[in-house]
């Protein structure tokens, strides 16, 4: 996976497939908070969801949907 | 020499025989053709265009007229590349407009060291401004009347092509592709006898050529450094109105418009990153009204 930052989106290619998709700021906050999470090692989708609420005010069925759309494209893998 | 100064029986000969070398935007091609309109577009549109002479063209192409029986009932033309047919033939009076797809078509299936973009681009003090479009956006006639009435210089009508560091926006200057309603439109902007004639009911409807400005042709070798992408969308009756696209958003649009991004893969990828570091996105609905949209894109280049 490759990744262009242009805040607050961010653009990721796939060179295995050759996609390229745009992330919404939603997706790209959630995807930064991970990548901060799993350098601690934690992958619990409470501990993800914590981080993510300290940056952005978001429901929690949008939550979900933005993490089983990441997940689903292999960003993301929560425990 | 330009291919203005080249005697006319000695083009046609050339034409008919050997093929014709000349330089077509920034890339050099070798015509063969045996069709009058073929000929009489040459010497209009590439009049100020470099005759070549002993090197190896980028491209050899050829336009034969239909043999045989087709010769004389529904005549048609066949685009040729290294002699494989990569068209249908169309219609003979449809030869020029054939010529100018053809060497499109060259371009973006044999330029993979760049990445090229559907989208005209002109410039202006160094900057380049990217203009990418759906047929009937009004893409070609705003190109046209920026190059024509605003002081742009035309780097392309048809085909952006950036370097994959996302740097620079290469010059090839070749004749406007006009449609339909455009064709009057930019009719009264420019001198007309710049004009190809009209041809009428083809796929695209009715298509005219505007010869490049010669300007635009001496400069093909220079440059310019990506400013804007402005999506323009012609809609008649609407309050024009401009708006900034996000960089994701203009990026997805430009991987859309592109014709070998996904050929380039990851460099391409990298291309249009570059590319977007560097220039500001708008969507620009207008109405129309050319001397606004010339204003406007004015404002927008640095200052």
């Amino acid at each position: 996976m490759h990744f262009y930052q242009c805040s607050p989106e961010l653009v990721v290619f796939d060179a295995a497939s050759k996609e390229t998709i745009l992330l919404s700021s939603v997706h790209a906050v959630i995807l930064n908070c991970f990548i901060g999470l799993e350098s601690r090692g934690n992958y619990s989708f409470d501990a993800l969801k914590s981080a993510c609420l300290k940056k952005l005010p978001i429901d929690d069925a949008t939550f979900s949907d933005s993490v089983d759309k990441l997940e689903d494209m292999n960003l993301i893998e929560l425990a | 020499m330009i291919l203005k100064e080249l005697p006319k029986k000695e083009m046609q000969a050339l034409l008919s025989g050997d093929g014709l070398s000349f330089r077509a935007g920034r890339f050099s091609v070798k015509l063969q053709s045996n069709i009058t309109s073929i000929y009489n577009g040459v010497a209009h549109l590439y009049g100020e265009s470099e005759a070549l002479f002993q090197q190896p063209a980028d491209f050899n192409v050829s336009i034969k007229k239909s043999t045989g029986l087709r010769a004389f009932i529904r005549p048609n033309a066949q685009f040729l590349f290294n002699g494989i047919k990569p068209f249908t033939p169309l219609p003979l009076n449809q030869a020029f407009p054939l010529l100018e797809w053809g060497l499109n078509w060259c371009v973006t299936n044999h330029s993979h060291q760049y990445l090229v973009i559907h989208a005209a681009v002109v410039e202006k003090n160094g900057y380049a401004l990217i203009l990418p479009g759906q047929p009937g956006s009004g893409k070609s006639t705003l190109c046209a009347a920026l190059v024509e009435r605003g002081g742009w210089r035309l780097l392309s009508d048809e085909l952006t092509i950036i370097t994959l560091n996302g740097q620079n926006i290469l010059a090839n200057p070749r004749p406007i592709s006009l449609k339909n309603q455009s064709i009057d439109i930019v009719k009264g902007i420019s001198d007309v006898t710049r004009f190809s004639p009209v041809v009428k009911d083809t796929i695209k409807g009715s298509v005219a050529h505007l010869q490049a400005p010669k300007i635009s042709l001496d400069n093909y070798c220079t440059p310019a450094s990506p400013c804007l992408v402005v999506y323009p969308k012609y809609q008649k009756g609407i309050n024009s109105y401009i708006q900034e696209l996000s960089s994701g958003e203009s990026f997805i649009r430009l991987a859309d418009h592109s014709f070998n991004y996904s050929i380039l893969g990851l460099e391409g990828f990298k291309a249009l990153s570059a590319l977007h570091d560097r220039v500001s996105c708008y969507e620009y609905c207008y109405d129309g009204n050319l001397d606004e949209a010339l204003s406007l894109m004015d404002s927008l280049l640095p200052s």
